[in-house]
């Protein structure tokens, strides 16, 4: 990525956090507002100067390579990972896990998406989901979330 | 001491008492290695367990969950890049990198010697300087603390010089973002974004499962890799990390694991503020720095022999003061309050046959980890051999419970995605992660101990006398300003030099 661009973008982001907790910490008084408060100048000082030598950077700076990245297995797993976490509280943590985990090894595999992919999805799904039952509730009796189902 | 020492040698070398160091070490280093089980839970969970046992085999179980644990999350840290517990933050730096060239064996030896040498060494300063400690660690009240901080923050001069600015900057986003939830001083929430759950603040072990294993998902995924690592066992190499440890890293290890005692000393300062000073410091006097980060020896060698260190370090106000120096240490403590012992400096006389048993099953312990976690290292590689892809989503359902298991609030998960992201996207631009979590990990302490100071200005009527008169501050001070300035005064002396002898070159031509 070109250093210029990132300069922008980051600069722009530690604006827009700086800006985000300066209007919510407005109320604070005394010292709660000091070390918050220091930060955000510090972050919004230094956001501004990466914004203004990115800037500087663009007229000079030549293209450079792009870095190889699966956008689509990016996206994939992110959205896939978001659903997952809304649904735990719902329908359980293990049925979910079992569904995710199943659902993504399917869809990233690269070869074996015939019967064998599907029954070594499966095995890993529950092999991995029932080694969590066993660790986590039955051993260490740690709570997992719980849902509709199991 | 020298009556007590003969039995407690005895006890420990029952076979059930050796049983039990073995079983707890398998125990500690499995909950270690779970991103979001750390030591103090299992310690903990453990505790109710020992109320059937004597005291003193009790109390040899738990220290041994303790040390396993602590040196465990070395294992997920070097092999997908997610510290199992926070103090092995500073193992990703070198571990991952060692692991992705095909040298996860390398890593995970590396570590393990690390991690036993830093528990010996933490263990011998308890046996034999406890009082001595124990009075210095008294000495730290808010001004000391607070300068500490600051000198662990200096860490990303060090880390984050190809760019500083963002390094700073990362570690200032880090910062604001722990000041999130209530707040140390009013104790009224602030920072929540009209979202009441965010009172509770951001837990550090989620938003450090989010920075470096949620991230690290993505990055994979992103890849076009097949596997995470190739992985090469060797035949000889736990030998060849045994003489490179001889060889090159004996000043190295025994520096981080004195930095590890005197952090573990200090009530709040754990092994993750151990093992990232001892990184930063191990970085800095080194001749070539540039190669940290790369996957080298040394930067495992500090972060691991610092954070075992540390078990020492907080054990020691914990027997002879009864104050702990850790979450670990407090719970032991409730375990030998359980069983009717009163620590304080009496606990080595009136109760000194299970004290010192318990300090010499320390040694013990940290001996028998290099066995165990070498069989059990063997084990847990394997983890490489399986298709990146499942590794992958595997990891998130792994983070998702362990972040959910801290203190059983979705809020946790919600935190892992979000810094998730914002770790995979920063990366692309440039930011820097591991200054992000330093700042996460230090904005708390920083900020207590800042109020403290501004209430103590009150009483003494002056904040500079309060910053800048007592010796300890002034030594943090100067350690601050030489950590931030020595990288670059050794990077113009080796610019001169590299001039020099060019110019020594050109003039021989």
């Amino acid at each position: 990525m070109r250093r210029s661009f990132s300069d922008i973008v980051s600069g722009l982001g530690f604006l827009i956090v700086a800006a985000a907790f300066w209007f919510a910490g407005r109320d604070l008084t005394g010292i709660s507002r000091v070390f918050p408060t220091g930060l955000e100048v510090f972050l919004g000082l230094g956001g501004l100067a990466l914004v203004f030598n990115g800037i500087r950077l663009a007229r000079k700076e030549a293209a450079c390579e792009k870095e190889f990245i699966a956008w689509n297995r990016v996206v994939l797993i992110t959205a896939a990972s978001v659903i997952y976490v809304l649904l735990i509280p719902l329908v359980g943590f293990y049925v979910t896990s079992v569904v995710f985990l199943f659902v993504l090894a399917m869809i990233l595999a690269e070869k074996g998406k015939g019967r064998k992919g599907m029954v070594q999805a499966l095995a890993f799904s529950g092999g991995l989901v029932g080694l969590i039952w066993l660790v986590f509730l039955q051993i260490l009796q740690v709570p997992t979330p719980s849902g509709a189902l199991f | 001491m020298t009556e007590f020492l003969l039995p407690a040698i005895q006890h420990v070398f029952e076979p059930l008492n050796l049983l039990l160091m073995i079983g707890g070490l398998v125990g500690g280093i499995i909950i270690g290695a779970l991103p979001g089980l750390t030591a103090t839970m299992g310690v903990a969970l453990m505790v109710p367990v020992t109320f059937a046992m004597n005291p003193i085999s009790g109390l040899i179980m738990l220290g041994a969950i303790y040390a396993g644990a602590i040196y465990g999350g070395s294992n997920s840290a070097c092999l997908i890049r997610t510290p199992g517990t926070p103090s092995s933050v500073a193992t990703t730096f070198d571990g991952f990198p060692m692991c992705q060239q095909g040298r996860a064996d390398e890593a995970l030896y590396a570590s393990l010697l690390a991690s036993a040498f830093g528990g010996v060494i933490g263990t011998f300063f308890l046996l034999f300087m406890s009082a001595p400690l124990a009075r210095f660690a008294l000495k730290f009240g808010g001004p000391e603390f607070f300068w500490l901080c600051i000198f662990g923050l200096s860490t990303i001069a060090v880390m984050s010089r190809d760019n500083m600015l963002k390094g700073l900057l990362s570690g200032a986003f880090g910062l604001l973002v722990s000041t999130i939830g209530i707040d140390p001083n009013a104790g009224y929430p602030r920072f929540t974004f009209g979202y009441y759950p965010l009172s509770q603040g951001i837990e550090i072990i989620p938003a450090m499962i989010g920075l470096f294993s949620f991230s690290q998902v993505l990055n994979l995924l992103g890849s076009d890799k097949q596997y995470i690592a190739e992985y090469n066992p060797r035949k000889g190499a736990f030998m060849a990390v045994v003489r490179k440890f001889l060889h090159d890293c004996k000043v190295n290890l025994l520096r981080s694991s004195v930095i590890g005692t005197v952090v573990g000393l200090l009530p709040g300062a754990g092994g993750e503020i151990a093992s990232i000073i001892a990184y930063n410091e191990t970085k800095r006097w080194d001749k070539e720095p540039q190669r940290f980060g790369t996957g080298v020896h040394e930067g495992l060698a500090a972060s691991e022999s610092a954070n075992n260190a540390v078990i020492g370090g907080a054990l020691i106000p914990m027997l002879t003061l009864g104050i702990p120096g850790s979450a670990v240490a407090a719970v032991i403590l409730g375990a030998l309050l359980a069983h009717g012992i009163q620590p304080g400096f009496k606990v080595f006389t009136a109760t000194g046959e299970l004290a010192y048993s318990f300090i010499v099953s320390q040694f013990v312990v940290n001996i028998l980890m290099v066995p165990v976690g070498y069989l059990l290292a063997k084990v847990m590689a394997k983890i490489l051999n399986i298709r990146l892809t499942l590794v992958a989503i595997g990891i998130v359902t792994l983070s998702v419970i362990g972040s959910y298991a801290i203190r059983n609030s979705m809020l946790d998960v919600w935190v892992v995605l979000g810094f998730g992201l914002i770790a995979y996207f920063g990366g692309l631009v440039g930011l820097d992660t591991g200054a992000m979590a330093l700042g996460i990990i230090l904005g708390p302490m920083i900020e207590e101990n800042l109020g403290k100071c501004f209430h103590l200005s009150k009483a003494e009527g002056s904040l500079w006398s309060v910053f800048f008169s007592s010796p300890i501050s002034i030594i943090l001070i100067v350690f601050t300003a030489l950590s931030v300035a020595t990288p670059y005064i050794l990077e113009m002396k080796r610019k001169r030099c590299a001039n020099q002898s060019d110019s020594e070159g050109g003039s021989h031509a």
